[in-house]
């Protein structure tokens, strides 16, 4: 109906509600056990998801479907490795370099095949997976752990169905394409800041 | 005249009210303080153009009125979040009353529900181009330009934490609203609504996945939060105003000088009523209800505080006639409409048939039904709306 920057104005404040239930140690340490809201719990996870549906909807075709699936798949897989011990080194860093890759990409928008970027967000995904698979209850039953992991897949899902649709609006829109890249400068800028933090 | 005269009789008995209320019960400091911001924002309206109302059909001055409220309630999460009132119950102790206990509830009530509530009201008057309106956005630029700086001189006052610097952002941005504000009273020029452009069907469907996604995303977190009874009434309400939207203004966007005003004064009566709910342990009775345990701290900051900056965008996004505000719209009505009732004819009767005794108060009961009233209206306008564009086009 309007530019594009009114479009992305108007993702603000739905990002707020789920921003603010980041910005509270309490909440997190309250949802440490819920699976349906650990993707919400650090602006990180939240961040990262929402750059692969728009990562997907900027490469378009087969990625629309590849990228987020992969993500995905990555993820459950990478949290049940880290529940049975499998841990992958440096997974903060690696979330860190997630964003700021995905801002990288979606800022270039150079045309990229849909199984390089499948590839890097089977890596991406890992990495959350292992964060997820890290803070996954302790002595949970099987059950628990199955409730736990479906809870965060399906956020995860929900966050890259959210990312693609508002992606593909973005493009749709006039000046669309230039204020993605604009976004995605900015989170390259966010994941550098995450990943020196990290380091730190 | 006597339009403006009302306007005045009505601002002031509702200011001295509030004044001699915060001077009885919260403390001389907020007592005065509110005084100060009433009597300057009186001498102002009557100091420029005495008092009458900008040409509000334009865009010019409600747009930035009607950001005000998202970016306090931004601005309050943060403050929630980061220990804001435990800050103010040390840090300025000597303000309060020694028996004004301040606790996240009255605070909440009294610092951000109360004004909340008088600004949106006040938006109603704006957009329905009543002298009162011209008076509260006086009214509304001072609160706005207050909040502000109160945040920048109180915070980091015990070390910069994270909340802290990122609450300079919506500080800088209400001082910014309000200063734009003063900007516009004291030089309103028109400047049309631009002409809304439909949606093609691509798009709607894209806005469709987009609010379906958000609605599973934010009926996940209510779900882990609160149990099942009330992510059943508020994604329900998703859902209906997703069928409503989907119906009737998904392609056509409401008209906004006739639907901001009712949506106003139905969010207006509404944050009342969520005023009454912090006041009386809705959590806490929903808890009873479900065996869920809903911690007020987070009720507080997900239903009172950070849920509320996305309804009360929606007044902006309508007004600038965007297919987010239009959903939103719609599922607040059919919140208020279906789902408010609960308050009356559901959840008494299932503490009833649960715990014996007869029909009792429920949290949020006294003030759930008022806004349903502009809600109904609002619903009957877009519906009296689609019905004469559609005759419209069978004619053409």
């Amino acid at each position: 109906m309007r530019g594009p920057f009114l479009s992305v104005a108007a993702f603000v404040p739905a990002a707020f509600v789920l921003v603010a239930l980041d910005v509270s140690p309490a909440l997190a340490h309250g949802f440490a056990g819920s699976g349906w809201l650990h993707p919400l719990t650090g602006p990180d996870h939240m961040l990262a998801m929402l750059l692969v549906g728009a990562w997907s909807a900027q490469i378009g075709g087969r990625a629309l479907l590849a990228v987020p699936g992969a993500f995905v798949l990555a993820m459950g897989a990478g949290a049940c490795a880290a529940i049975a011990g499998v841990v992958l080194p440096w997974s903060e860093l690696a979330i860190a370099l997630s964003i700021a890759v995905m801002g990288v990409a979606i800022a270039l928008a150079r045309p990229i095949a849909a199984p390089a970027a499948g590839l890097a967000t089977l890596l991406f995904g890992w990495a959350h997976g292992t964060a997820h698979g890290l803070e996954a209850p302790m002595q949970a039953t099987a059950a628990d752990l199955t409730t736990y992991m479906a809870g965060f897949l399906v956020t995860t899902a929900g966050l890259h169905v959210a990312g693609l649709a508002g992606g593909q609006l973005l493009l749709d829109a006039r000046n669309g394409s230039a204020t993605l890249r604009v976004m995605g400068t900015a989170s390259t800028a966010v994941g550098i800041g995450l990943y020196a933090a990290s380091a730190v | 005249m006597s339009s403006h005269l009302t306007a005045a009789l009505v601002f002031l008995s509702v200011s001295f009210t509030a004044i001699a209320a915060a001077l009885a019960m919260v403390g001389p400091l907020p007592g005065l303080f509110l005084a100060l911001l009433t009597g300057i924002a009186v001498a102002a309206w009557l100091w420029s153009r005495w008092g009458a109302c900008p040409d509000v059909s334009t865009s010019h001055l409600l747009s930035p009125y009607l950001l005000v409220v998202p970016v306090a309630l931004i601005l309050d999460s943060l403050r929630f979040a980061g220990g804001w009132v435990p800050r103010l119950a040390s840090e300025i102790a000597w303000a309060f009353r020694p028996d004004f206990l301040l606790s996240d509830v009255t605070w909440f009530v009294a610092f951000v529900c109360a004004p909340v509530s008088v600004v949106t009201l006040g938006g109603y008057a704006l957009s329905r181009q009543h002298p009162l309106g011209g008076l509260m956005a006086w009214w509304t630029a001072l609160w706005a330009i207050s909040e502000g700086l109160l945040q920048i001189s109180l915070g980091g006052t015990d070390g910069w934490s994270t909340f802290d610097v990122i609450a300079l952002v919506p500080a800088a941005g209400l001082v910014g609203l309000g200063v734009v504000l003063i900007q516009r009273l004291l030089a309103p020029k028109a400047m049309a609504l631009p002409k809304p452009r439909p949606l093609a069907d691509r798009q709607r469907r894209l806005w469709a996945v987009l609010f379906l996604a958000l609605a599973a995303v934010y009926g996940v977190t209510l779900y882990s939060q609160a149990g099942p009874v009330p992510v059943g009434i508020i994604v329900g309400s998703m859902i209906g105003g997703m069928i409503g939207w989907w119906k009737t203004t998904s392609r056509h966007p409401a008209d906004p000088a006739r639907i901001v005003p009712l949506y106003l004064l139905m969010m207006g009566l509404f944050y009342i009523h969520v005023g009454e709910e912090a006041l009386t342990g809705f959590n806490a009775a929903i808890a009873v209800l479900t065996g869920e345990t809903w911690p007020e701290h987070e009720f507080l900051l997900l239903i009172a505080l950070a849920g509320p900056v996305v309804w009360f965008f929606a007044a902006w996004s309508v007004w600038k006639q965007q297919a987010i505000g239009n959903y939103i719209l719609w599922f607040m009505l059919v919140g208020m409409i279906l789902g408010e009732p609960t308050h009356l004819l559901v959840f008494p009767v299932v503490v009833m048939v649960k715990s014996g005794g007869g029909y009792g108060y429920f949290s949020g009961m006294y003030t759930a039904l008022f806004p349903m009233i502009p809600a109904i209206l609002a619903v009957v306008e877009i519906l009296r709306e689609k019905k004469s564009r559609s005759i419209a086009g069978a004619r053409a």
